[in-house]
């Protein structure tokens, strides 16, 4: 036996065994509403994951097979990661009535149980998401499924409801309830089960004592805190200032711009898809996919050097992951025109340094241009030209920029890793690249 | 508003929630509470204190309580019991009562149960009788309480008085108020003065009561006292047992949540603020809780192995065989005893051991396991994981030796030494010295110093390359003569600043008047700056390999290539690494380059050298009769020291390794140029390079044969009788020069100026050369390319480049190479360097690919001639070092770096062009010395901890410790005894027997003090006493030990003491009778250091003698031979010694050979001086001798009038002086094998205190010498018609007349005389 699996066989025993409990108390709830089907199914369940825990305290843990651990390495690139959830996204908002039917939701979840351990049986997989400091976001990935998966499922009841005429769930729901025992009750057991798991989760997983810090060494990868890796993960993409400074400003500013940018009233105090599901993409793409998935890729798929590995791939320091990226200027000048690039001359004055420098980056420039100024104005025109009216010119220039702002990530994504581009203008005289 | 009583969650169910909760937190709080109770160090101590402590005390006791023990105790008891029989006299008795009638206490009790006691009448008679004197004298001590309680009363009165007096006075009353109360006080004193008088004659009278009955009792008292202290501490020691023992309550105290009030188990800590720990923001106080666990560390158990430790059947019997973490120290004389020079609480552990000290868990204090199976083993048994967090984890046990570097810097000082003869870390030294001898310095700077010039660590730094500079510009023949003879004149003298400045000076003004071609002068340039140049602190390490400034030209080509190809197959012994022809990691293409290109450039190579080297200076052949004799040259090389220092298979006795092993020179000198070279080296090596190892021998035609005469024309030259013997075998056959591919050269060419130039460029250059101004602006060895290139120039430049790449000028003196930096990166700070810098790149695979996937197993066989190397595969490599290398270690790539310093190319070669391939050369070390050698690099940290704790030696230690390496590096030891053997002995004080009586002078008895003596009786428990020789075993005539048999058949051996010893009260003299000691006493023997050749030597040197028929003592043969040096500081005056070893004279003409010259700079010089100064005299640094133009002696006229007289003594042939030495140019007419030193220069040489002891006994300083003691200490004084006189007369006069000799030749002859008569006409 590995010394790895020596060392994780028992906890992942553990987790097993803690899985086939789980589903052991849905076996014995279906059997108390006789919902015969569903005792089988997680008593079923139950039992398998009690084999599995055997199997894992014996040593000898399910694995995943070689081969589909190298397939998920090599299909999971940042594109495919992030082109998948969305897609998954949608298919999951698309058909969420199927999805939102308890049993279909703890099967996967199940599933995803059974993947999870399966993996941790990888030494690779579990050195990294095994990590004590990165357990709290393999908890935070199943929180955030189900908190999504319950408001789905509310809004789905209530979307029917409306459809029927009926008020929603939550407007039914009008009793007034006591301070003292619902509200303080509720919090004391509360605080009393979190203290009781928290005393539990220290004992069995002690915190990580790491090396001094070292001005002169610092670790490979130096990873931020994990809810500033999606920050950090920013920085491939865009420039220092742009990515630590200006992007966070934005999404601060844009989420206090939310009420006054949506004054729709429907869905005020209830769940609902069906009255606002365009606000609901907009705000379920920009959180799970541009935020929550980037913290997931920061944490558990970028290694030494920030090169991106696999989930089942060593973080081989060893590994190089070029990045020939090239600006647009560059791109223009050199490969198309095939001229120099427009160099601004040593001792040039104010006008000829600009002259050349806005003459270097017209085309980005333009580009951008475009893409701030004249998407907008065309959309005002003829996509969205009723959202317009209704806003009025500056709330929608507003809405509209930080949205554009909001894609901008995914193009540069897309732009960095098919086309190699790096930035659309690069200004390094005054330390500006967009 | 009604309260509602309908809630909105199901109240029964929110209990269930909470009731569950609560039982969650409680559950989770005894979890909690119960992992605490059970952290193992806690179960460490509860173990210790509840079994190891009581064990050990028990153990303690039972030490203590032997038979002696018991008997003494017996014994006090019956004198306590005596004592309490006796009956005190009656005159005590009728002091006592006449006291008690004077103090009118009753006293007729007392007297008639004294009456009673005595005369036996009662049965308990001394009962009634001391409780009658109790009850007597409890009558004086309740008058004495009576009285002294009336006087506190009387005081308080007083007081009370006093103050109301003063009170009234403070507040103004009137005279009439006052009078009274003044009046009051008064009375109210003198009542109080009147108590005090009565307190005290109470106190008196029951004192003296008190005294006489003491008196009655002394005899009593004095026995409980000496019992009770003499049980006193057995008794302590069951007391602490006894609470040491677990009982009940203490349990009760140990129970979870009660044992942090009473508790027994605490973290144990020792605060270091002198011994911070870096944590790059700022240094911060060490703490080592390693005590917590390890709790029996510093605990000194005397007589461990004692059988009266024996605790019973399955029990422990011996503290060190206590299990892991109780086990103390195995070395407590050094480490963590309080006594030891590195006491626990100034110290801590992990200053040494390294590790994580604040830790209290087994894996968190970062344990290092010492093999794979330790490893496996604590995974287990502690949890135990690899921390990488701590950056300094604890050292594997195999090279906890190497922290000592950081503070010893010096390392030498920790050789095994008189007060330590276990060596404190012989691992890291013989690293240290395999470190030094591989020359590893020649390519890693290993400086000692940091910016500051403040020490951090050893410091094997080169010498400035000054004299190579300066012999190349002496070779330069367009420089002036005058100038070149000052450039060998700075050759000689390197580290005369002045005389470099000065020559620097006068060759720049050469320079700018000549005009000379720009590459000439660039060079030029090059090396008088270089010789300019002053660094601060220079180092002092010399080039290990010989110098090829010649030996280049000297060489055939053939050879040269050979030996560059495979040292080892040349020279089996060679410390040269092989460079060339490491494939066994190559595969492929990258094998196929290899083999290509090294092909051509060891051509370039032995061309580069051969053609660069300089024209060789050969002084005059001597004129000898004889051709010279290979058979000659054998006797000679035994003879004449070459052995001390080399080996030869013609000798297998000599087994040093200082020098190389010359067996098979042939093979290397093989032309006629090249043996002349070599008679001329071997006669003065310095002359060819004046920085050479080697010293110049100052051959003899030596030995007995020749030693009838002093004088006369020699006969034949020792040195070609040498040269023909070291040159007699034909040598090994040379492979054969495979051509030179004009292809490979030129793409080899071509890849070197790729680097340098565009590649259309570097194919110019290539073809058509570059112009000679562009070759001087890029400098290098681009010179070699100038104007047309032909096959040669290329050959030259490749072999020049390649000697740049492999760094050959980091152990040889190469033209063209004076003074450029080290090839491979430094090691000065190697063992903190983070390990994520080390480049392991696949040697992991290397060495755990199975064989056959390794290229070695394809390729190796048949190519090196050399058998490879051990631990080429996992198979036989140690799994420590497989583990360390897959996990990245720093000791596991230092290890392989010696291993197979190419490996770490394996399956990365393919990748690079031949130029990137690494280039560090394969020692040939076994798997020992390669630790060693990791231990020592390991221990290079640069970073010393705080001033106190480093080492730093006061000026004698420190002249100990540079002599020491200097004479290590001068190998002065190899003929040299420098400390006598030692022989730990337990002697029987039944079977010793005392030295046979010696009566000496009282100035020659050895001073012993009481203490000493005392010491010496001491038995332990074995009822042996201890002793301690110092010496040497008398040697049979094969050199071996002379074995005897001792009264019971064991074997015995013969000691000559060279310091007086002590065996068991008795003291023994040097130069009295050998000690023999039977092997039954032996305890340690501890082996001399040095004169390993002096030992060869003397059976030789006896068998000659007696086959020479000369008549010679067995002892008198090593007054032949080189001298053990371990008086030399008290006996010869410092000037006199500096100057001998600068150019040593002939002393004893009798000794088989010559003491060889050294290239000695004066400072060094000095410094082996001093060395010897502070070895022998606690007054360093010792100053010359004054000795002053007129003694008090001289002044009366008294020695100064027997002058004369004392000169007939000196050259008398019959009995004294001059039956053996020369003085001045008297010869005495013995053989020259018994020919003593001429006496004419003793003043300067010797000491004045010893020259004196040596006159009165010369064996009782040097036991083996020859010479008799001429002046007996007893009985008639010799020589009374030549210097009437006593002997101790004799001996001053005589040391008189040597101590100033020069003064009495003065006298004999007068100046004004002489000159006078030149005036007179003849």
């Amino acid at each position: 036996m590995s010394e790895f699996l020596e060392a994780a066989s028992g906890p992942i025993g553990g987790f097993y065994l803690a899985a086939a409990a789980v589903n052991a108390v849905a076996a014995f709830r279906a059997g108390i509403h006789r919902r015969w089907p569903n005792l089988a199914a997680w008593g079923a369940v139950a039992i398998l994951f009690a084999l599995c825990a055997a199997w894992s305290f014996a040593g000898r843990p399910p694995e995943l097979p070689a081969a589909l651990k190298a397939a998920f390495d090599a299909a999971l690139g940042p594109i495919a990661l992030l082109a998948g959830s969305a897609v998954a996204l949608a298919v999951f908002y698309r058909w969420r009535r199927l999805f939102v039917v308890p049993a279909v939701a703890f099967g996967i979840f199940n599933i995803s149980l059974f993947w999870l351990g399966a993996s941790l049986a990888d030494r690779h997989f579990a050195a990294i998401v095994a990590r004590p400091d990165n357990l709290p976001i393999v908890g935070m990935v199943y929180l955030l499924a189900f908190f999504t998966w319950l408001s789905t499922a509310r809004a789905v009841a209530n979307d029917d409801r409306l459809a029927r005429g009926e008020p929603p769930l939550e407007a039914a729901d009008t009793a007034k309830v006591l301070t003292w025992p619902d509200a303080v009750y509720l919090e004391l057991i509360g605080l009393v089960a979190i203290l009781a798991a928290l005393i539990v989760w220290a004992l069995l997983v002690p915190a990580p004592l790491e090396e001094p810090a070292n001005p002169a060494m610092t670790p490979n990868p130096s990873k931020a805190p994990w809810y500033f890796v999606g920050l950090q993960e920013l920085l491939v993409y865009f420039a220092p200032w742009l990515a630590g400074v200006v992007l966070p400003l934005l999404i601060v500013l844009g989420l206090m711009a939310i009420p006054y940018l949506d004054v729709n009233p429907k869905g005020n105090g209830y769940y609902t898809i069906r009255e606002r599901w365009r606000e609901l993409a907009v705000f379920q793409s920009g959180f799970l996919l541009l935020w929550i998935l980037l913290i997931l890729i920061g944490t558990f798929l970028r290694g030494p050097n920030w090169s991106f590995y696999g989930p089942y791939e060593y973080h081989d320091p060893v590994k190089v992951a070029p990045q020939h990226h090239v600006r647009l200027s560059e791109w223009l000048w050199v490969d198309l025109l095939e001229r120099s690039v427009p160099q601004v001359q040593p001792g040039a004055g104010f006008f000829a340094e600009w002259g050349t420098i806005l003459y270097r980056e017209a085309a980005g420039l333009l580009l951008l241009a475009a893409y701030f100024a004249g998407i907008p104005f065309l959309l005002s025109r003829y996509g969205l030209r009723s959202v317009y009216r209704r806003m009025g010119t500056g709330r929608y220039t507003i809405l509209i920029l930080l949205l554009l702002m909001m894609l901008m990530l995914p193009i540069k994504m897309l732009l960095a890793w098919t086309l190699d581009l790096s930035y659309l203008v690069s200004i390094p005289e005054y330390l500006f690249y967009f | 508003m009604p309260t509602p009583d309908e809630t909105y969650f199901n109240l029964r169910r929110m209990h269930a929630a909470f009731a569950l909760a609560a039982l969650g937190l409680l559950a989770a709080t005894v979890w909690m509470i119960a992992a605490d109770h059970h952290r193992p160090w806690r179960r460490y101590q509860r173990q210790f204190r509840d079994r190891i402590e009581p064990w050990l005390t028990e153990a303690e006791i039972r030490r203590r309580q032997t038979d002696a023990y018991d008997e003494r105790r017996e014994a006090l008891t019956q004198v306590l019991a005596e004592a309490l029989a006796a009956v005190p006299e009656g005159d005590a008795v009728e002091r006592l009562v006449a006291e008690l009638g004077a103090q009118e206490i009753d006293a007729d009790r007392v007297e008639q149960a004294y009456g009673a006691w005595a005369e036996g009448a009662q049965a308990n008679g001394r009962r009634a009788f001391f409780n009658a004197v109790e009850s007597a004298l409890d009558v004086a001590a309740v008058r004495e309480e009576r009285a002294a309680r009336r006087l506190r009363e009387r005081r308080g009165a007083f007081e009370a008085a006093r103050s109301a007096y003063e009170a009234a006075v403070g507040r103004g009353e009137p005279e009439e108020v006052l009078a009274p109360l003044r009046e009051t006080a008064s009375a109210a004193a003198a009542a109080r003065d009147e108590a005090a008088l009565a307190a005290d004659e109470a106190l008196v009278d029951h004192q003296r009561l008190g005294e006489l009955v003491a008196e009655l009792r002394r005899e009593e008292d004095e026995a409980r006292r000496a019992l009770e202290a003499h049980v006193a501490e057995v008794e302590r020691l069951e007391r602490l047992l006894a609470e040491q023992r677990p009982h009940a309550a203490r349990r009760l105290l140990d129970l979870p949540l009660v044992d942090p009030f009473g508790g027994r188990s605490e973290i144990e800590q020792i605060h270091l603020p002198g011994l911070p720990l870096d944590f790059h923001f700022r240094k911060v106080a060490r703490f080592d809780r390693c005590t917590t666990c390890h709790l029996a560390a510093d605990r000194a158990l005397p007589d461990v192995a004692d059988e009266s430790l024996l605790l019973g059947e399955g029990e422990l019997t011996d503290p060190s065989d206590l299990p892991h973490p109780f086990r103390s120290h195995p070395r407590l004389d050094l480490f963590v005893g309080p006594n030891s020079p590195h006491p626990l609480g100034e110290f801590g552990c992990t200053i040494c051991h390294d590790g994580q000290g604040s830790a209290t868990g087994f894996a968190h204090a970062a344990h290092t396991p010492d093999d794979p199976a330790d490893r496996a083993r604590w995974r287990r048994a502690h949890g135990w994981f690899e921390d990488r967090h701590w950056e300094y984890p604890m050292l594997a046990t195999r090279f906890t030796e190497s922290r000592c570097v950081q503070c010893h810097h010096d390392v030498v000082d920790l050789e095994p030494s008189r007060r330590y003869p276990d060596p404190p870390a012989p691992k890291l030294l013989r690293g240290y010295h395999l470190v030094r001898e591989l020359g590893c310095a020649g390519c890693h700077e290993i400086d000692g110093y940091n910016e500051g010039n403040r020490r951090v660590g050893p410091d094997f730094r080169l010498e400035p390359a000054w004299h190579e500079a300066a012999l190349a510009l002496a070779g330069d023949g367009e420089l002036e003569l005058p100038l070149r003879a000052l450039a060998r004149q700075v050759a000689e003298q390197p580290f005369d600043a002045a005389l470099r400045q000065r020559f620097v000076a006068q060759a720049r003004e050469q320079e700018a008047e000549a005009e000379t071609d720009p590459l000439v002068r660039i060079e030029r340039e090059r090396l008088l700056a270089y010789l300019e140049a002053a660094p601060a602190n220079p180092g002092q390490e010399r080039k290990l390999g010989p110098s090829l400034r010649e030996l280049g030209g000297v060489l055939d080509p053939v050879v040269l290539m050979a030996y560059t190809a495979e040292p080892h197959r040349l020279r089996a012994s060679t410390r040269m690494p092989r460079l060339l022809g490491l494939y066994e990691h190559l595969e492929g293409a990258a094998l196929a380059d290899a083999r290509r290109f090294e092909r051509v450039e060891l051509l370039g190579i032995a061309l580069y050298l051969q053609t660069a080297s300089q024209p060789v200076e050969l002084p005059p052949v001597m004129a000898a009769a004889e051709p010279p004799s290979a058979e000659r040259g054998r006797g000679l090389f035994r003879t004449q020291g070459c052995l001390a220092c080399h080996s030869h298979e013609a000798f297998p006795e000599g087994e040093s390794t200082f020098g190389p092993d010359l067996t098979g020179l042939g093979s290397i000198f093989s032309g006629a140029a090249a043996r002349q070279w070599l008679v001329s080296w071997i006669r003065d090596p310095v002359h060819h390079n004046p920085r050479s190892a080697m010293p110049s021998p100052l051959l003899e035609e030596s030995p007995l044969t020749v030693r009838g005469e002093l004088e006369g024309t020699p006969t034949s030259d020792p040195a070609a009788d040498l040269a023909g013997f070291l040159l007699e075998e034909p040598g090994i056959e040379l492979p054969e020069v495979a051509p030179v591919v004009a292809e490979d050269l030129d793409e080899l060419v071509l890849m070197h100026l790729a680097r340098l130039f565009p590649r259309p460029r570097a194919a110019e250059v290539l073809s058509a050369g570059l112009p000679p101004e562009e070759a001087a602006a890029l400098g290098g060895d681009l010179v070699e390319l100038t104007g047309v290139v032909t096959t040669e120039d290329k050959l030259r430049y490749v072999g020049r480049r390649a000697i740049a790449r492999m760094g050959c000028y980091g152990c040889h003196d190469i033209p063209g190479f004076e003074g450029m930096a080290p090839v491979g990166p430094a090691l000065s700070d190697f063992g903190r360097k983070p390990e994520s810098l080390l480049a392991f790149e696949q040697v992991h695979r290397f060495v755990t690919d199975p064989p056959a996937a390794q290229p070695s197993a394809r390729n190796a066989e048949g190519e090196t001639g050399e058998p490879p190397a051990d631990g080429d595969t996992a198979a036989a490599m140690d799994p420590y070092y497989v583990e360390a290398l897959r996990r990245g270690r720093r000791e596991g790539f230092v290890a392989q770096k010696l291993r197979g310093p190419r490996t770490f190319d394996y399956r990365k070669a393919e990748h690079k062009d031949y130029l990137e391939h690494l280039t560090m050369g394969r020692f040939a070390l076994s798997e020992e010395e390669i630790e060693a050698a990791v231990t020592f690099v390991l221990g290079l940290t640069a970073q010393p901890p705080a001033e106190r704790y480093v080492v730093r030696p006061g000026a004698p230690q420190e002249a100990v410790v540079e002599g020491r390496k200097l004479l290590d590096r001068l190998g002065c030891a190899e003929c040299h005894t420098l400390e006598m053997e030692r022989w730990e002995l337990a002697v029987d004080p039944d079977e010793i027997y005392p030295p046979p009586p010696v009566v000496d002078f009282p100035f020659l008895v050895p001073q012993v003090s009481a203490e000493e003596l005392a010491e010496s009786l001491q038995t332990d428990r074995a009822g042996r006493a201890g002793a301690e020789l110092v010496g040497m075993p008398r040697l049979d005539a094969f050199g071996e030990i002379l074995e005897d048999e001792d009264e019971w058949g064991e074997p015995a051996w013969f000691f000559t003491l060279w310091e007086p010893a002590v065996i068991y009260g008795d003291v023994w003299p040097v130069g009295g009778a050998d000690v023999m000691v039977s092997s039954r006493w032996l305890r340690r023997r501890q082996p001399p250091l040095g004169g390993d050749y002096a030992r060869l030597l003397y059976p030789h040197a006896l068998a000659e003698a007696r086959a020479a028929g000369v008549v010679i003592g067995e002892l008198e043969v090593w007054g032949w031979l080189p001298p053990p040096l371990v008086h030399t500081g008290a006996m010869v005056e410092p000037a006199w010694l500096r100057e001998y070893l600068m150019d040593p004279s002939t002393i004893r003409p009798a000794s088989l050979m010559r003491m060889p010259r050294y290239a000695l700079s004066s400072a060094e010089a000095a410094r082996l001086a001093d060395y010897f100064a502070a070895v022998a005299e606690p007054d360093f640094p010792f100053r010359a001798s004054t000795v002053p133009e007129t003694t008090a002696t001289e002044a009366d006229g008294r020695w100064e009038d027997r002058w004369e007289e004392a000169m007939r003594l000196l050259v008398d042939r019959t009995a004294f002086c001059g039956n053996c030495h020369i003085v001045g140019d008297f010869r005495p007419g013995e053989a020259r094998t018994m020919l003593g030193a001429n006496l004419d220069g003793v003043a300067d040489r010797i000491r004045p205190g010893y020259l004196r002891r040596w006159l009165a006994n010369p064996r009782s300083l040097v036991p083996y010498t020859g010479m008799p003691a001429n002046f007996p200490a007893v009985g008639e004084p010799f020589g009374q018609e030549l210097f009437e006189g006593s002997s101790l007369e004799q001996i001053d006069a005589v040391a008189d007349l040597l101590r100033h000799y020069d003064a009495f030749l003065r006298r004999q002859w007068s100046v004004r005389q002489w000159a006078e008569s030149q005036d007179d006409p003849p």
